[in-house]
């Protein structure tokens, strides 16, 4: 075991790297306003494309000095992904601090968070939190495609729509069918509606494409076998998953600055809003724009129809919300919404402001790829039943995962974090409780490194990749058995797992590399040369394995892990304080 | 809203505003406590409901009031002035102006729908929702005819809406073919102008459309409004306590301020109003409002067709 301190250096690499990897840090980033002694702390949580906008308008308000019942006030505000707001209301806010204070303010991105919240909440006898609410701004869901692409498909004259998707996606001449071999296959970006309101609405609008409806889907629609093998099609398209198309749009752009921007994704199902934060050079939304891309993307506004993400503010019905707290936030809200000056803001961001009498202008335009005077047709927003049921069916219908996971058991796992268990007890924790998130047709192996685990080997396999039905009751004993102890074999240990899933690789699965550690490589030399590592994960243009890597603890190299992540064309995520680790194995397997 | 607006209809109507300000602060020659304070004045603010948003947020910035939302379970504010449809306000609200229900299409659909129906009328609209517009001479693009409609147990407004729809029979299906569902008729507009592609048609206050056609324009294009023949006519009427806020409603009756109330959507208790917004057209005939009778029936069948 080799432990490493670090510099002020690398401290400030490891958070540049967070700003420019959104949602990847631990949702407890000190990313807020400050809040001036005394004062009461109104925090937002709001999800994460509108963060930077929110931190703006919070920081203008609180400048006012409004005063509430006598007392100062001060906007704070927090990026915590719809998803994961949704769950965490429903079952309880963390009073550990991992996701940041429970909010008086909650702004996913769309409004069926708060609705399914809500049935959560019913289902389990009690009272709804999330009524009051008012629309900050609006932005449509699209499919951004980089140029060249959809112009081979007709755009901007052409109707597209996912059934051209599934027709594409499933033809095995791929982009060959459109006078474009170069470009392979069709690949799909689209993120885990369990965690993402582009998921949430790019699945109900498949959904809805295979019926041919634009309203009033139904639970038995779900269980259609024309439209599940419709959704399937679909499904198969896609790359990964994710908890956040900032993922899919920031690898995208640094494939693009790379000069391989075509390869990475032929499509993603995002808002609106960030095709001109990627047309920007931005597509982070870090408010640090680099350069513009060399194919920037346009907005395919999907013939069948699309949802609206309606971006509420919610001001919580909720037991910690006092009167004070609740009148200031009513006080931010009207700010947000009723000051042009606040909405023109919104529409900088590329956003369509909420407020109705401010038009609809730059940079919403054709120079950005995109149609003020679309969609055609909006879907309907399914009634919470029927949403609920439909992330069940999507549970059982998405893309199969046949992953390994990589874990660290090298010694400085058994450090003591301040809830008196080991560094591994939690990790082993957040793995067995993140089993549930599989399905049980996802392939998983266990693999273990540290360092001379089999020979000279820093690594040992322990379950081979298999459906997760048939090993849960060996892979949860092997994993409680687990100990730490040796050093950080880290990249010949990367490399194996990477090579193992390639030998099997299948195309009709997600494959990819789990990778958990707490520190840095610390082989014999060469074993620590970085770039043979990452020349080989980036050899394959096709069939690509990809290695997300989770960053455990303060001492993990996150210049070095960023490094594998974007070479194999994942994301780090980052779990500094080792409390998050649960939180944080959840959105990494968000990707599967 | 704020009435934020106010500057281009204050460049508009320079003279109008004029005139209603000095009536609003003139002194009260038969009360001795009557006073033009600017500060009692301003006191004051306005709630309303969405569908009179554009005729409170303009009032209250020429007269300087505050301006608040208000729905119709509120109970009456002490230190506001609600402006909304006398029934669905307690008894002894000043009644001051009028608004029948009317009918508002995007104008770019509109020519397809009179192509089709010779005129847009409530059994038009039952006829042709859910109908694909590529069938009756539309864009394929548009999909098929959808309509926006409000709960009728909210107001009165929202009910008679409900009645012209529910005369004509609406099929078991035509639930499917109303997307665009909220609580209030004003509230229904609203979403049309920020989602378009929510709903093509919506039935309506005329003031609730009128409150958005400006901001239509803005958005999305022109929204056609079309009247029933005949429409019901719903009376508007303002409440509120104290000597600044009679001040205030007795005013609203005054020639100068019935002419602005024009130019925001309402029309006059008699005759008609010279200064008529934009874009607002001309009833055919007035017809009889809801009675009390019909209203459990036509609640039954707003829940059994439509829903929440």
């Amino acid at each position: 075991m080799i432990r490493r301190h670090r510099t002020a250096l690398l401290l400030a690499i490891a958070l540049g790297l967070s700003a420019c990897t959104p949602g990847a840090g631990d949702p407890t980033d000190p990313e807020v306003t400050n809040v001036p002694s005394g004062c009461v702390e109104v925090p937002i949580a709001t999800s994460p494309e509108k963060f930077t906008l929110f931190t703006g308008l919070a920081e203008t308000f609180n400048a006012r000095g409004d005063e509430f019942a006598g007392e100062c006030v001060a906007v704070t505000v927090y990026r915590v992904s719809s998803g994961a707001g949704a769950r965490m209301l429903s079952e309880g806010w963390p009073t550990d601090g991992s996701a940041g204070p429970a909010p008086v303010i909650w702004s996913p991105a769309a409004s069926s968070w708060g609705a399914i919240v809500n049935e959560r909440l019913a289902a389990q006898g009690e009272e709804p939190i999330a009524n009051d609410f008012e629309r900050v701004m609006i932005t449509p869901l699209v499919l951004g495609m980089p140029r060249p692409m959809a112009e081979a498909l007709g755009w901007p004259e052409a109707e597209i729509g996912w059934a051209d998707i599934l027709a594409l996606a499933s033809n095995p001449e791929g982009w060959g069918a459109f006078d474009h071999p170069e470009w392979g296959e069709f690949r799909l970006g689209k993120t885990n509606p369990n965690f993402s309101t582009s998921g949430l609405s790019a699945t109900a609008a498949t959904y809805y494409a295979a019926t041919g409806k634009t309203s009033g889907l139904t639970t038995d629609d779900l269980t259609d076998p024309q439209v599940l093998e419709f959704v399937r099609g679909v499904e198969a398209a896609t790359v990964h998953y994710g908890d956040t198309t900032l993922t899919f749009l920031d690898n995208m752009y640094r494939a693009d600055q790379e000069g391989r921007g075509l390869t990475y994704a032929s499509a993603v199902a995002v808002e609106e809003v960030s095709i001109i934060a990627y047309n920007r050079g931005d597509p982070a939304d870090t408010g640090t724009p680099g350069p513009v891309p060399r194919v920037p993307l346009v907005a395919v506004y999907p013939s069948e129809g699309t949802l609206y993400s309606d971006n509420p503010a919610y001001i919580l019905d909720a037991s910690w919300v006092t009167d004070t707290a609740r009148e200031a936030a009513a006080a931010f809200r009207d700010f947000v919404i009723d000051d042009p000056a606040n909405q023109q803001r919104v529409l900088e961001f590329g956003f369509r402001p909420g407020n109705p009498a401010v038009p609809v202008g730059d940079p919403i335009n054709s120079e950005n790829g995109l149609n003020p005077n679309k969609p055609d047709v909006e879907l309907a927003v399914p009634d919470p039943a029927v949403l609920t049921a439909l992330l069940d069916s999507w549970e059982e219908n998405r893309k199969t995962a046949r992953i390994i996971m990589l874990l660290d058991v090298s010694g400085s796992m058994a450090d003591l974090t301040s809830t008196g268990d080991t560094k591994l007890e939690l990790a082993k924790q957040a793995v067995l409780s993140g089993l549930d998130s599989f399905k049980p047709a996802d392939e998983i192996g266990l693999w273990i490194f540290s360092t001379n685990l089999d020979g000279d080997n820093d690594y040992r396999e322990l379950i081979p990749p298999a459906p997760l039905a048939d090993i849960r009751e060996n892979f949860e004993a092997t994993v409680t058995g687990l100990i730490a102890d040796g050093g950080t074999g880290l990249y010949d240990s990367t490399r194996a797992a990477v090579e193992a899933v390639r030998e099997g690789f299948d195309p009709t699965k997600i494959n990819a590399v789990l990778l958990l550690t707490d520190g840095m490589c610390d082989d014999e030399p060469p074993g620590c040369d970085l770039d043979p590592l990452i020349t080989f994960l980036s050899s394959n243009e096709r069939d690509v394995v990809r290695v997300f890597p989770v960053a455990y603890g303060e001492d993990a190299d996150i210049d070095e892990l960023g490094a594998i992540a974007t070479a194999s064309r994942a994301r780090l995520y980052q779990a500094t304080n080792p409390l998050t680790i649960e939180q944080v194995f959840q959105q990494v397997i968000s990707n599967f | 809203m704020s009435g934020w607006r106010a500057g281009l209809v204050a460049i508009a109507l320079g003279g109008v505003v004029l005139a209603m300000g000095w009536f609003l602060n003139r002194p009260d020659p038969s009360d001795p406590t009557s006073t033009t304070d600017p500060v009692a004045q301003s006191d004051l603010r306005l709630a309303c409901s969405a569908a009179f948003s554009l005729v409170c947020d303009e009032l209250a910035e020429l007269n300087g009031y505050g301006r608040s939302d208000y729905s119709i379970s509120d109970p009456i504010p002490e230190d506001a002035v609600v402006i909304g449809f006398a029934s669905d306000l307690p008894a002894g609200a000043t009644v001051f102006a009028r608004s029948p229900i009317a009918i508002g299409v995007w104008a770019e659909k509109a020519p397809t729908l009179e192509n089709e129906c010779g005129t847009v009328t409530p059994a038009c609209l039952v006829e042709q929702a859910g109908t694909p517009w590529s069938e009756i001479g539309g864009s394929a693009g548009w999909g098929a005819v959808r309509l926006g409609l409000s709960d009728p147990e909210t107001g009165i407004a929202d009910l008679e809406a409900w009645k012209l729809i529910a005369s004509q029979n609406p099929g078991t299906d035509f639930g499917q073919f109303v997307p665009l569902r909220r609580e209030t008729d004003g509230d229904v507009v609203t979403d049309l102008v920020l989602f378009p592609s929510r709903a093509d048609i919506v039935v309506a206050s005329e003031v609730a459309i009128g409150s958005q056609l400006a901001n239509a324009r803005g958005r999305a294009g022109r929204i056609r409004v079309y009247y029933p023949d005949p429409s019901p006519f719903l009376a508007v009427a303002a409440v509120g306590e104290g000597r600044a806020a009679a001040n205030f409603i007795e005013s609203l009756g005054s020639a100068d301020s019935q002419s602005l109330l024009g130019s925001l959507g309402l029309r006059p208790l008699t005759g008609e109003t010279t200064n008529l917004m934009q874009d607002l057209g001309t009833p055919a005939g007035e017809g009889a409002t809801v009675t009390e009778a019909e209203k459990s029936a036509l609640v039954t069948s707003w829940n059994s067709l439509i829903g929440n």
